[in-house]
């Protein structure tokens, strides 16, 4: 099974994984009380496609591989849509544990944040 | 000290979850990989200066990272971050145009690499280990022990401008597209190589960077090209050049297996400073004979002969297993 682990704060995808055994019982505490875990039908490949960093400049001369950095995570998803009402409440409390979102992710739900550099 | 698991089943499943997870932490952290994952991590925007090391969960076990993208494996760009330590990893960056294994942009005081590999990655702009260029990295003192370099433009790449001093001992730097072994050109700076291998580095720039005006010291070293005795060297005591024969001097140099076929000795006629030479090597294997580079010859026991050298007999019986 394939994650998306959000941060909670704005949702943006900070990492993903595939674990079948990554569930209720056997994900950490830190996973579930500092990230909303999502599901998705993606395979790793694909959700690794929405992970950053994302780059303003391809190379530079000075060689520095890939200079700048627009966003440290790129894709966020509006936490609001996905994580049900009854536990929404969870997700500004990281003392408490947030429930996995085990529905499976409505793709239109990943969004490109804006360029910060226009 | 916070030690933290990363893997599947672990507390965090990649560095990216850990390192988001500690960006407020004000004590250091230790990231420990209990498996080998797929991974491209950058470190920025921690709110206090610490120390960080990243590291297998057992000395001598390597775990793998493999690059998940199409960025750096280990990204550092953090001005606050104090010493860091990567020990037993090995960095695939999965030929990448642009990746680099690890990437200093910003910060890291005290640097510490020991028994890491960096491999497949990018023949263009990046190399295996990379420290940028201008005033934001902070690397004041580097040690690398028993670490492989392969391929990228550099296998270890200094373009940082401040002050800094560099240990690099017992690695090797072959198949860049580059200087294997870069150096920047700075008064304030201090690179001592001892007891490494360079080979098979750009023709045109060679193994061994040369510099006009930083110290560069390259002791006890083998080069393919002649650079290892440069003239532009403060030092090149001990080191030997014009040793092209990888074939015979490594188990299987065409497919990255750097282990000794026979001794360093035999190899390149040299042996290892012993004051510096590291007790383990690469693979963690007890050091006994002082060889060149990331590994320590150890002769089978069935070869053993009346011919071979004392210390070769020594090494062999520490290792037999008790009777």
């Amino acid at each position: 099974m394939t994650w998306l682990h959000c941060h909670p704060d704005d949702g943006s995808v900070v990492s993903c994984s595939e674990d079948d055994r990554f569930n209720e019982a056997n994900a950490s505490d830190a996973m579930r009380k500092e990230f909303v875990n999502i599901y998705t039908d993606m395979t790793i490949e694909q959700a690794r496609e929405f992970k950053g960093p994302s780059w303003i400049v391809e190379a530079s001369e000075d060689n520095e591989g890939k200079g700048i950095m627009d966003h440290k995570h790129p894709y966020q998803i509006d936490l609001t849509n996905v994580v049900p009402l009854e536990d929404q409440d969870k997700i500004e409390d990281r003392t408490i544990a947030i429930p996995l979102v085990t529905t499976n992710l409505d793709l239109a739900e990943l969004v490109l944040k804006p360029s910060r550099r226009g | 000290m916070a030690i933290s698991s990363i893997g599947a089943g672990q507390t965090y499943p990649d560095l990216s979850a850990w390192e988001t997870s500690k960006e407020t932490s004000s004590e250091d952290e230790i990231a420990e990989l209990h498996e080998d994952i797929d991974d491209s991590f950058i470190m920025t925007g921690w709110t206090n200066p610490q120390n960080i090391t990243i590291r297998s969960n057992i000395t001598g076990i390597k775990r793998t990272v493999t690059n998940d993208g199409s960025t750096n494996l280990l990204s550092f760009d953090d001005a606050k971050t104090l010493g860091l330590t990567l020990q037993d990893l090995i960095l695939d960056g999965g030929n990448n145009m642009f990746a680099s294994g690890v990437i200093i942009k910003a910060g890291v005081t005290a640097l510490t690499v020991k028994r890491v590999k960096i491999h497949n990655v990018s023949a263009i702009f990046a190399g295996g280990l990379f420290i940028t260029s201008g005033a934001n990295p902070l690397v004041a003192n580097a040690t690398l022990e028993n670490c492989i370099f392969v391929g990228g433009y550099n296998g270890i790449g200094v373009y940082q401008s401040t002050a800094m001093t560099a240990e690099i001992v017992n690695c090797i730097a072959t198949k860049a597209s580059g200087n294997g072994l870069a150096v920047a050109n700075y008064a304030a700076q201090t690179y001592n190589f001892r007891n490494c291998l360079a080979f098979g580095n750009s023709p045109s720039q060679g193994d061994f960077d040369n510099s006009t005006t930083s110290t560069v010291n390259v002791l006890n070293c083998v080069s393919g090209d002649a650079t290892a005795t440069h003239l532009n060297h403060t030092s090149s005591a001990g080191s030997v050049t014009l040793k092209t024969d990888t074939s015979a001097y490594f188990t299987d140099y065409a497919n990255d297996d750097y282990t000794l076929a026979q001794s360093g000795y035999d190899n390149w006629g040299i042996y290892g400073d012993s004051l510096t030479t590291p007790a383990l090597d690469y693979a963690s294997t007890a050091r006994s004979n002082d060889d060149i580079g990331p590994y320590e010859f150890v002769p089978a026991l069935l070869s053993l002969n009346a011919r071979a050298p004392a210390k070769y007999m020594a090494a062999a019986i520490a290792m037999s297993p008790a009777s």
